[in-house]
């Protein structure tokens, strides 16, 4: 069996899925997207801009081995009540900002799919995939005199997946969840200084039901977060600087099995832990062409052991002319959550484990060099970034299904702990202007990993491993009626374990694998096309119909290879017949967009 | 262009690189693959076959080509040992195996196989375990054509594993019962008995018995090795098309110099389903 796509993570420069840290408002998610990484769990209506830190972290960032993806919601109070969405045929989601008075808003979001007539596209007798997701957010910021700016996020999405394959009778429900809510208050101190004081609390979790011949089998995992973050910011001129500390419960149930099969069900119990750190980073002009931002975050993890690890982040940028700049950094992270892949897929079957004496926390050193410039009055603009990261405690899982069903099976008996890297380069053109826009990106990268139990402590190819990445969004509004966009995607066939040979064995035929991650699935790519018509409306401030093409071409990309044997024209002959299962082919929708 | 932008990754991972991938092309090479058993008070029985080339698919297989028939077997209980006579036997599915007449398996004795073909040998060892026996055997009806077979399966001596096979109608080939590989902590209660997997008819497969089939049953104990070795090559038969939880590494083998299979000790008792027809 091999995948590719199917991700419900992120994968950033090499790094694991796990290994990208996740905040919204504050608040962590360990579930960013919806049915295999087609869509973010985030109504982009909900939100005020985002930001992914990649080469350089700074330090009041942690929790993360890779990178970081923080989100920001709305906090402004609107001049007036206002209300925005969509309307489609695969999903409908609506955005409202509601003014109370000037000093209150609330705004919410929700959204719900009907995804499963696209999923009806892919079933037959063999198989049936129903699935349906949703997600939600409430937002509210006010206002209080001499205290500061109160806002309260709460943000919930959930995927049902049911799957009915005519194969060992097997049928399953998968379900997962994720709720993040958090509080913050930022205080002005003086005119200089800000205290921003949060409190969060995330929940994810997610169970897999299955029946597999006359058992019925529950899979889950479970991870509640609860932490405080203060922060005190000082800015001025050219300098500022951050001080905080933050501290976080940690509650994971990495993986539970109930079995109607066996009497001995496993409980595997809690990880709890307690992590505490604390954090400084400051930027400012060392001269006029050195700006520098250094940081340190000290963090400190307790669970069945504590550790203690330094993180100096340091970036130097050194601007060449008005429009171009040089920077260097270097980051060191830590991570004591893993997050253990099942497959080469990132199903929501992946579960969450604390770093613990068998599994100890991930740590990256991460170097980049990169070079930006921007000519023409900043609407043509190019950059080249080199990276290198190292990491340390990498995991990776050996499961077998049949252990579970049995009751035999110890989730961290599985899991397994080694080493990586992963480099690359990284190239970015665009151009944009009123009516025109094209960004153009390409990297050249290596993501490796070593692991003792994996390949004979062989060097293999990590699932993120990708040598050649293209992307390419265009956009074009030849009126303001018209809006004209397409975007086109290559990558690298993702790594998989194939098999070598087959053998007959005990009444059936094997496969002999290979190496772990030895193969390449075919490349994946795909251009997608999408026109949107706006009325003219004096009701709504925007009013338009929108039609738009996935997979123009109708490229097969698998999602996995799988063979099965047949009988052959004669008696004693046999063949065995490889197929590549796709997810979709061509994705036509059309959608009602407004905003009033 | 394709050139220099690898020039490019080799000039940069040669600068930063710490970790360098080996050049590891998955290689087939011709294996021995080993399905060994020896049964209290019965004598051996080896059977031997090379695997398959795989490229993406394989347009004819007979699995005639694929059997070992001039190898020479010897088994040894550290005593006396005997070299198995290689006969046809309809009852396999390879139709080709390996038996002894000599040496009898015993309880708690320790027993090794040698292999030599082809100018190379494989040996493994194994010990066969105490008996136990499964009670309570019944039938229950799902409709007028369908049956599922239940049984109690008692505690066994010294808490070792054990697994459930099934012979079908006029075929003495005993093939593991789906999700019957039991280890220790599953004693001590009622089981399904489900039918053996066909792997040309995988898509049809169900798990019932049919009105006409008649059913034999062989329960065996057996060494901690091969429950091991039985619930990864389950595993591997039942999960290779699994995409969430995929089987992705090969059973683990008993038998040296990189052969695939096992050689196992068995403790085990046979046993005939009988069944009433359906009430009415």
């Amino acid at each position: 069996m091999a995948t590719q796509g199917g991700n419900n993570g992120l994968h950033v420069r090499g790094g694991d899925n796990g290994q990208c840290k996740i905040l919204l408002g504050g608040a962590p998610i360990y579930s960013p997207s919806h049915l295999f990484g087609f869509f973010s769990v985030f109504n982009s209506a909900h939100l005020s801009g985002m930001t992914l830190y990649k080469s350089n972290v700074p330090a009041i960032y942690g929790h993360a081995a890779s990178s970081v993806l923080d989100i920001r919601t709305h906090t402004y109070i609107p001049q007036k009540s206002r209300f925005e969405g969509n309307v489609g045929i695969i999903e409908s989601d609506i955005a409202s900002h509601i003014r109370i008075n000037d000093r209150t808003a609330i705004y919410a979001s929700a959204r719900h799919s009907y995804a499963s007539w696209l999923l009806s596209m892919i079933n037959n007798q063999e198989r049936t995939i129903k699935y349906e997701f949703g997600d939600f957010g409430l937002g509210l910021t006010t206002k209080i005199d001499k205290v500061g700016t109160l806002m309260f996020n709460a943000h919930f999405n959930r995927d049902i997946t049911f799957l009915d394959v005519m194969m060992y009778d097997s049928r399953g429900t998968l379900n997962w969840w994720n709720m993040a809510s958090s509080l913050s208050l930022s205080s002005p101190i003086s005119q200089n200084v800000v205290l921003d004081n949060t409190l969060y609390l995330s929940i994810y979790d997610n169970k897999f039901d299955v029946s597999l011949v006359n058992n019925k089998l529950k899979i889950g995992s479970s991870v509640n977060d609860f932490g405080v973050r203060s922060v005190v910011s000082y800015k001025r001129g050219d300098i500022s600087v951050y001080a905080g500390m933050e501290y976080n419960y940690r509650n994971i149930k990495p993986q539970y099995v109930v079995s109607s099969f066996s009497s001995a069900n496993i409980h595997t119990p809690f990880d709890s832990s307690h992590q505490f750190d604390i954090f400084v980073d400051s930027k400012w002009k060392l001269a006029q062409f050195i700006h520098a931002d250094v940081g340190l975050r000290i963090s400190t993890y307790c669970s069945d052991k504590l550790w203690l690890y330094p993180e100096p982040r340091i970036m130097l940028s050194f601007p060449i002319t008005a429009n171009s700049r040089l920077s260097v950094s270097y980051n060191m992270m830590t991570q004591y959550i893993h997050l253990a892949p099942q497959s080469n897929t990132s199903f929501a079957t992946d579960f969450y484990v604390g770093a613990c004496r068998e599994l100890p926390p991930q740590r990256s050193h991460n170097f980049n060099i990169g070079y930006y410039q921007s000519v023409l009055l900043d609407r043509l603009h190019w950059s080249v970034e080199i990276y290198y990261r190292y990491l340390k405690g990498c995991v990776e899982s050996m499961t077998n299904i049949v252990d579970m069903v049995s009751g035999k099976y110890k989730c961290k008996d599985q899991l397994f702990s080694g080493r990586g890297e992963a480099y690359g380069i990284e190239t970015s053109i665009g151009y944009h202007d009123q009516k025109f826009s094209i960004t153009a990106n390409y990297t050249i990268s290596r993501s490796l990993r070593q692991f003792d139990n994996f390949n004979q402590g062989r060097v293999y190819a990590a699932k993120s491993d990708r040598l050649h990445n293209i992307s390419l969004y265009m956009s074009y509004e030849p009126s303001p009626r018209w809006t004209l966009s397409t975007t086109f995607q290559y990558a690298t066939g993702a790594p998989y374990t194939n098999s070598m040979s087959v053998y007959f064995n005990n009444g059936s035929f094997l496969k002999e694998y290979g190496p772990y991650n030895g193969s390449r699935l075919p490349d994946l790519h795909h251009l997608d096309i999408s026109v949107t018509y706006w009325f003219k409306s004096n009701k709504f401030e925007r009013n338009g119909i929108n039609v738009s093409l996935y997979n123009v071409y109708m490229r097969k990309n698998p999602l996995l290879l799988s063979w099965s044997v047949f009988k052959g024209g004669h008696p004693t002959q046999l063949y065995i017949s490889e197929r590549h299962h796709y997810l979709y082919t061509i994705i036509p929708s059309i959608s009602w967009t407004f905003k009033f | 262009m394709n050139y220099r932008l690898s020039l490019v990754l080799i000039v940069f991972s040669l600068l930063f690189g710490c970790l360098k991938e080996e050049s590891y092309v998955p290689a087939y090479q011709q294996k021995l693959i080993v399905d060994g058993r020896i049964e209290l008070g019965r004598h051996a029985i080896v059977s031997l076959s090379l695997n398959e080339k795989y490229d993406g698919g394989i347009d004819s297989l007979e699995l005639s080509d694929m059997i070992v028939r001039w190898a020479k077997v010897t088994v040894s209980n550290g005593v006396e040992s005997e070299i198995l006579t290689g006969r046809f036997n309809e009852d396999y599915q390879q139709k080709f195996i390996y038996t002894g007449s000599e040496i009898v398996g015993k309880e708690n004795e320790t027993y090794t196989l040698n292999i030599e073909y082809s100018g190379q040998s494989w040996s493994a060892t194994t010990t066969i375990p105490e008996a136990s026996e499964l009670h309570d055997i019944s039938v229950e009806w799902v409709n007028d054509t369908l049956y599922r077979i239940k049984a109690y399966l008692p505690p066994t001596p010294n808490n070792v594993p054990c697994m459930v096979e099934c012979a079908l109608n006029e075929s003495m080939y005993y093939k593991p019962a789906l999700a019957c590989i039991f280890d220790s902590n599953v004693s001590g209660g009622y089981v399904t008995i489900n039918r053996p997997i066909n792997y040309t008819e995988i898509k049809s497969y169900t798990t019932l018995f049919n009105i006409q089939d008649v059913v034999r049953l062989r329960f065996s104990t057996m060494p901690q090795f091969g429950y091991d070795y039985w619930s990864m090559w389950e595993n591997n038969v039942i999960n290779n098309l699994n995409p969430i939880f995929p089987a992705q590494h090969n059973p683990i083998s008993n038998i040296s110099n990189d052969a695939i299979g096992a050689w196992i000790g068995y403790a085990s008792v046979y046993y005939d389903v009988k069944k009433a027809e359906p009430q009415q």
